[in-house]
């Protein structure tokens, strides 16, 4: 790109500006380039598309029929609000029927309206823990009736890891589906 | 003086003693390295070379070389599991079951056709390009649960998937996108923007022409006859009454196919789409409707 620049220059004097009085340009002082750079690499300035009637004929259309075919194939801004009607989806997918006050805590949903369960799996595969995030509210609360809930199902103690301040809990293991469903009996 | 403890004898020893300054300041221990190293009685000894052998004499053997054992890089034979791997083409799956959840949550709009491009915009359908993904391979979980009656075209089908979509009255269809059509679609919006026409859809390459022709797993390029013919031994197969797509209310929407050629639908290739003015650019030269639909 250097190479092609310096060709690209129609004289010397046009690079370097004359300082009278000086033989060489001070010291800390880049030269100052006059010439306007020309880029080469565009098609715009290429010689063989300057004439418009070079270029192929087309037509303009803006049929409101063919622009919703457009439109369709965007890419939505938001996410799309659910029906939010309580009632049986085949997907198994159940809205929030909660409400804040219903109980001491409470668990919104995600943007995507999925509930905040995630399962964790680490140190290859050797670790799995389940995050529920999002908790408002009385955590300690949750957290014992959770707890009493899986252990009751699985049969043994489990790990719990509770953060009050982020407001989610950890178990140890994966307690996932378990605690989708404890969320969904109680509408969350 | 001599009474003095703790904090308080810091402090009067703090008080006597000099202040840091540049005149007083040197390095730490070890800070300086000498560039020559030692001889003889000056730290000449074996400088890490260690005493006999390879390393005092740096006459490495080659790598891989075990002093005569049968080496490891050449006693196993060789198993070329990632032959071609640049060429493979990946089908990440989507499940029926997200399939349903997609369309129960308002994701993708079941009163029109669902292709690659709504399931792509979705944003929950993990989709890379440079990770050599080409589409959809729609798979059959939960596909006890799935009700939704839908016309879909994905790129990679098994035969209970494309069953249970026809049982429920809905069609599918299995496609080929090229890698140009592929990047095309991954960001539309971004595409529209550049001002370069609808490309042309590619024909696919020898090794899966077979089963975008082939009824059995419904490619675009079969006929559609055959695959009426198949529809109904697909029914026999599985054992349901397969509903008829003509007396349906939407027929028209779920006998509605793309051309081969054909990115999106109701849009042509070769077409320049214009945000901006919100305005449709077609080209009007012979030569390039000819390029462009063929």
């Amino acid at each position: 790109m250097a190479a092609l620049r310096l060709f690209a220059r129609t004289r010397l004097s046009t690079l370097v500006p004359y300082y009278p009085g000086e033989d060489r340009l001070p010291s800390g002082i880049s030269p100052v380039i006059d010439q306007i750079q020309k880029r080469w690499g565009t098609y715009t300035s290429s010689p063989k598309y300057t004439d418009p009637s070079e270029y192929t004929d087309y037509e303009v259309t803006k049929d409101p029929k063919e622009w919703e075919y457009v439109e369709r194939v965007l890419k939505s801004k938001v996410i799309p609000a659910p029906c939010l009607e309580n009632k049986e989806y085949p997907s198994g997918w159940k809205p929030p029927v909660a409400k804040p006050h219903d109980y001491p805590y409470y668990i919104p949903r995600t943007k995507n309206y999925m509930q905040p369960v995630y399962l964790e799996i680490f140190h290859r595969g050797l670790r799995r823990v389940t995050i529920v995030r999002k908790i408002h509210g009385d955590i300690w609360t949750l957290e014992s009736e959770l707890k009493e809930y899986i252990e009751k199902r699985v049969n043994r103690p489990i790990g719990i890891r509770t953060n009050e301040l982020l407001g989610e809990i950890k178990f140890r293991g994966d307690y996932v589906n378990l605690v989708k469903a404890w969320m969904d009996e109680r509408g969350f | 003086m001599a009474g003095k403890q703790g904090k308080d004898l810091a402090l009067s020893m703090l008080r006597t003693l000099p202040r840091v300054a540049l005149n007083n300041i040197r390095n730490n221990p070890g800070a300086n390295k000498p560039s020559k190293r030692g001889r003889g009685q000056h730290g000449g000894d074996k400088h890490g070379a260690g005493n006999k052998g390879s390393g005092q004499r740096q006459n490495f053997m080659r790598t891989g070389y075990e002093t005569g054992n049968n080496p490891f890089y050449l006693r196993f034979s060789y198993e070329p599991y990632y032959k071609g791997h640049h060429l493979r083409r990946e089908y990440p799956p989507l499940s029926l079951q997200q399939l349903q959840m997609f369309i129960d949550t308002n994701r993708l709009d079941p009163s029109k056709p669902i292709d690659l491009v709504s399931i792509v915009n979705t944003g929950l359908y993990d989709f890379k390009v440079e990770w050599k993904h080409a589409g959809v391979h729609l798979t059959d979980e939960g596909v006890d649960n799935f009700e939704a009656k839908v016309n879909i075209e994905v790129q990679w089908a098994s035969e209970p998937v494309i069953a249970a979509i026809e049982k429920n009255g809905g069609t599918i269809t299995t496609a080929y996108y090229d890698i140009h059509c592929l990047h095309v679609i991954k960001d539309v919006d971004r595409f529209f923007t550049t001002g370069v026409p609808i490309p042309r859809r590619l024909l696919p390459p020898s090794d899966c022409l077979e089963y975008y022709m082939s009824a059995e797993t419904r490619g675009y390029l079969a006929n559609p006859e055959e695959i009426s013919c198949e529809r109904l031994v697909l029914s026999q197969k599985y054992g349901y009454e397969l509903p008829k797509i003509e007396d349906n209310p939407n027929n028209e929407m779920l006998t509605q196919r793309k051309d081969p050629r054909q990115l999106f639908y109701g849009l042509e290739p070769g077409w320049v789409v214009s945000l901006k003015d919100k305005a449709i650019l077609k080209p009007k030269a012979d030569y390039l409707k000819e390029f462009y639909s063929s």
